[in-house]
């Protein structure tokens, strides 16, 4: 199909999608030299902001010195990740009440007298009177950078109105402008990031050049676009192949790139987890609140010492022998670290189990129970977060009894009592798909402690992946960074994670390509992620999907009634 | 179909609501709702509706109690902690959630059952709303919050009220959290003098309002299912915008509210000790809450789904226990896992102890309310969704008769849901869906 672009026509009325295949080559096809793809197009986003780019773009936007304090609602996960949970989610009355009390605290900081100088665009002429020009610098200012658009004439003039009309209640213009902010931060467009879409000269759909810069943003940086970044979509700059591919290469090599990957590896492990994070403290004494923060943070430096500042293949994530630790993990490694605050580089021995992302103490902690390891937890976690495989739910009729006994002196360690799991049938084929990856990892206990036996009886860490038999848990690593699954999953996940939807058709065509770039650069993940960036892919959008006739009867039965 | 509750026509009503799970019809209900002291020319109270989960049901023999000569409940080991409030409560055993095939999707088939009306299909994805919240948008209507909803565990991820398969309920999950939700900034108290708004309530109203303004501009720009999801987000807009409202209002504080002091900042998570005592501050929190009439709805939560409650120093969470606990062979049953019913039955009696603390015209608040207490599950050892334990305290007002031990032979659960929303003053003829579509109430719970 090269050179041939399928466009989405959508059928208003009988709630068909169409797909037309048109001979016309589009701005698209000019920016990344007319490769075209296949499949329908997939529809505009809208796309709640996280807690973290919530977080970063109020730091961002304005400064870290701003505090932001509430409940952000619940992550809700959707086939594997977040970001696609974030495309199907909405809003609470309970979370908008805190949306709308989080807004109102930074726009009373942001206006206050000491700030509002470094924040504000302008200052009104005098404070107790409307100023019509300064109004419209701050709408216009805040506008841009809060909703990521430009806003129209009439946007700017509804909230220079708004603020005016403030003015009639408030005393100061100061006070006004607090309110408008605290409007537009509670306004669906600061909250959700919504794709806009035009036609190009054309008549081809594509995303706006400031719905450009938010994809790219958000997903690199994890917040809001930069000042520069602004600038180049003002420009029309990231609708041509040099002004994109220039914004990406700066991008990728900003410091702020780290909020980026931070936010992955929180969503591809799923280390929300930690905020609910509990372990029994008379078991685990070592255990404790900043051992868990510590433990998260540990897995953020060490991924992106390896994959970012390194830019070693993806695969060493499995075997990589040099991780950070802080006194605190110091405790749960039994390694004394030297510096009594922060955080030191160690190297373990290559003899050493210790160094590769499953020893992490946050992996094996947070895939145990709060007063016990599970080896069943920790082997679902490899197979569905790291190799993206399905472990079927739990039969519902089954009797665990079997299972464990923990003080039955005949089952002494989760071997001997999972294998006794294992020779009941319904059972038996999803936890030998489980269990012996899990089993390698039960030197660590539940808190992530090195131990040799479990109740005095020797742990083995022998077993059988996929068709391969293995002595230990360095050698499972070995087989797991040579797994296809390993380097096949981290490319779907991120690519899901980047256009926050699930697999469409383009998306399959999309990975092929991706895969084969990965493999070629060596697996190196930061050129993962400027590939993506740069796809057009990426920025693929058809039309929204039309209003069927039930919406449409349903409108026009509700308006009736409202006048009626 | 995506309706706007402000508009719901007649017609619509006849159509069907929670996605056809509900048939509506337009039956005189207006009038269930007014407290019977208005028409005697007594104080007026205003009547309340709400759920109390636990996870992980009840031990078979251990909890359904049997009537006596009497009349009397008479309650077995596990229903045993609620033995100083039983008078208040009914008991409802013998209700399945019928899949029809579908699978059993462990801890959460059998609560959506009887919440949406619906066997889910996959797991994890609510199909369609939960009815408690259609009956909150009915009772809740004037007042500050449709629901105040907690979890005791310290997981704002612990709640199973869906308003749409996108949006949960979030709950307040610590005593600092609910108290700072209920009794924070946003609480009118009585002021001294004539009443006068805040301004600056009224600057936020009107710039509120350019925030509803955009709504046209940006469903222009959105897909269907997005669309929804505004709407959904507008909703809550609205319920802020109508909090702002009240605030423009004298506010009127009812007799039997007292506004309490601040609890201090507690960990939440699921160690029993800690849960027991969260959820004993915040039932109190709740009840001052319903007092105060700044809700008339709730949603409260001791245990989750698949409960992960466990006891300081033990490797085992009630969870684990109760697949992997031998049944005592002397005593036949799993003497651990029985002993955590027991625990949440001692949380269900705090909570209705809390209600009934609070004096309201002759009675208590528990009088003028009506909870639904209910599990995911019956015999957790084998995550069985038939017989699932169900409960109601409080007789709403004098509506509801208490006391009874309920029998059911295998129906759908939906019956109960069904029953909530009938009692509740929501017009619905029938609720659920395929083999649990009922038309059929508890009619034995009616005074």
């Amino acid at each position: 199909m090269a050179g041939i672009k399928s466009l989405v026509l959508p059928v208003i009325g009988v709630g068909v999608i169409a797909t037309a295949v048109l001979a016309i080559p589009s701005t698209r096809e000019m920016i990344f030299g007319g490769g075209g793809f296949e499949g329908e197009l997939p529809p505009p986003q809208m796309r709640r902001l996280t807690e973290a780019q919530y977080r970063n773009t109020i730091s961002d936007v304005f400064s870290e010195d701003v505090t932001v304090v509430g409940r952000f609602e619940p992550e809700v996960r959707m086939d594997g990740l977040g970001a696609i949970g974030a495309s199907q989610a909405s809003i609470s009355a309970s979370g908008y009440e805190q949306y709308y009390g989080i807004a109102g605290s930074i726009a009373d900081q942001v206006v206050s007298d000491g700030n509002w100088d470094t924040f504000m665009p302008c200052s009104p002429a005098v404070s107790d009177e409307f100023d019509l020009q300064c109004a419209t610098q701050i709408v216009a200012h805040f506008g841009e950078m809060l909703f990521r658009r430009q806003l129209s004439e009439e946007d700017v003039q509804l909230w220079t109105d708004a603020m005016n009309a403030s003015m009639d209640q408030m005393d100061t213009f100061e006070e006004a402008a607090g309110l408008v902010i605290e409007g537009m931060l509670s306004s669906p467009q600061f909250l959700f990031i919504i794709d806009r879409v035009e036609e190009d000269e054309r008549g081809n759909v594509q995303l706006t050049n400031h719905s450009m810069a938010a994809r790219l943003s958000y997903f690199l940086w994890n917040s809001a676009p930069d000042d520069e970044l602004f600038r180049a979509a003002r420009a029309g700059e990231l609708h041509t192949r040099e002004g994109l591919a220039a914004q990406v290469e700066r991008m990728i090599a900003s410091p702020r790139l780290s909020q980026g990957t931070r936010a992955f590896y929180d969503d591809f492990l799923d280390l929300s987890r930690f905020a609910t994070l509990d372990k029994d403290r008379l078991i685990y004494p070592a255990f404790n609140q900043a051992v868990a923060e510590d433990a998260h943070e540990q897995l953020m430096m060490f991924l992106d010492y390896h994959l970012i500042d390194n830019e070693s293949p993806y695969p060493s994530i499995f075997t990589a022998k040099e991780t950070f630790l802080t006194r605190s993990l110091g405790m749960i490694y039994a390694v004394p670290v030297v510096p009594s605050e922060g955080w030191e580089l160690v190297r373990f021995p290559e003899d050493d189990i210790r160094g590769g992302i499953l020893s992490h103490a946050g992996f094996t902690a947070l895939h145990s129970h709060p007063g016990r390891s599970s080896a069943t937890l920790r082997g679902i976690a490899v197979r569905q977060s790291l190799l993206c495989q399905t472990v079927a739910p739990a039969p519902a009729a089954v009797n665990f009894t079997v299972v464990q006994e923990v003080d039955n002196p005949e089952f002494r360690t989760a071997r001997a009592r999972l294998t006794q799991h294992r020779t009941d049938a319904a059972c038996a084929s999803c936890h030998k798909f489980i269990d012996p990856i899990g089993l390698s990892m039960e030197n660590f206990d539940g808190a992530g402690m090195y131990r040799l036996r479990e109740h005095g009886e020797l742990i083995d860490t022998s077993g059988e992946v996929d068709g391969i038999e293995y002595e230990d848990l360095p050698a499972l690593e070995n087989i797991l960074a040579n797994h296809e699954a390993a380097t096949s999953c981290v490319v779907e996940r991120l690519q899901h994670y980047a256009t926050g939807r699930s697999n469409t058709q383009i998306d399959s065509y999309w990975n092929v390509d991706l895969m084969r770039r990965f493999e070629r650069s060596d697996y190196n993940f930061r050129e993962l992620m400027a590939t993506i960036a740069s796809s057009e892919e990426f920025f693929a959008v058809a039309l929204p999907q039309a209003q069927d006739q039930e919406d449409l009867q349903q409108a026009s039965l509700n308006a009736q009634e409202r006048n009626s | 179909m995506s309706i706007d509750r402000k508009s719901l026509s007649r017609r619509s009503l006849l159509r069907g609501m929670f996605q056809g799970t509900a048939i509506g019809v337009g039956l005189p209900w207006l009038e269930c709702l007014v407290p019977s002291a208005l028409a005697e020319g007594g104080a007026v109270h205003p009547l309340r509706f709400g759920t109390w989960f636990w996870g992980l049901g009840v031990t078979p023999g251990r909890w359904t109690p049997s009537v006596g000569e009497n009349g009397e409940l008479n309650l077995l080991a596990e229903s045993a902690p609620l033995e100083s409030v039983k008078q208040h409560l009914n008991f409802m055993t013998g209700f399945d959630a019928i899949l029809d095939g579908r699978p059993n999707h462990v801890h959460f088939s059998g609560t959506f059952a009887l919440r949406s009306g619906i066997a889910c299909q996959k797991i994890g994805q609510v199909e369609g709303p939960t009815f408690e919240n259609h009956i909150a948008d009915h009772m809740s209507a004037s007042t500050r919050f449709k629901t105040i909803d907690f979890a005791a565990t310290g997981n704002p991820r612990d709640a199973y009220s869906f308003r749409s398969a996108q949006v949960r309920n979030t709950p307040e999950a610590t005593p600092v959290e609910l108290y700072n939700r209920i009794f924070g900034a946003g609480f009118q108290r009585p002021g001294e003098g004539e009443f006068e708004p805040d301004p600056r309530t009224l600057s936020r109203l009107s710039v509120l309002s350019v925030v509803g303004e955009q709504r046209r501009a940006l469903e222009a720009q959105l897909g269907r299912e997005d669309r929804q999801r505004l709407d959904q987000y507008f909703t809550s807009v609205r319920e802020v915008e109508q909090q702002l409202e009240l605030q423009t209002q004298e506010p009127v504080i009812p007799e039997a509210c007292t506004i309490p002091e601040s609890p201090l900042q507690a960990e939440g998570n699921y160690d029993l000790a800690n849960v027991h005592a969260n959820h004993a501050v915040m039932s109190r929190l709740l009840a001052l809450a319903l007092a105060c009439d700044q809700t008339r709805n709730f949603n409260a939560l001791f245990s989750n789904s698949a409960s992960s409650l466990h006891r300081s120093g033990e490797a085992s969470s009630h969870h684990l226990f109760t697949h992997e606990e031998f049944t005592d062979s002397d005593l036949g049953y799993q003497v651990e896992t029985s002993h955590f019913v027991v625990e949440n039955m001692k949380g269900f009696a705090t909570f209705i102890e809390a209600l009934a603390a609070i004096p309201e015209g002759d009675g208590t608040l528990l009088d003028n309310t009506l909870v639904l207490a209910h599990s995911d599950t019956s015999w957790a050892k084998i995550h069985a969704v038939q017989n699932i334990p169900m409960m109601t305290a409080g007789s709403f007002g004098g509506r509801v008769k208490t006391g009874e031990n309920i029998v059911a032979n295998g129906d759908p659960i939906t019956r109960v849901g069904l029953t909530m929303q009938q009692i509740t003053g929501l017009p619905v003829e029938s609720y659920g869906t395929r083999s649990m579509e009922t038309s059929s109430p508890v009619t034995q719970l009616y005074a």
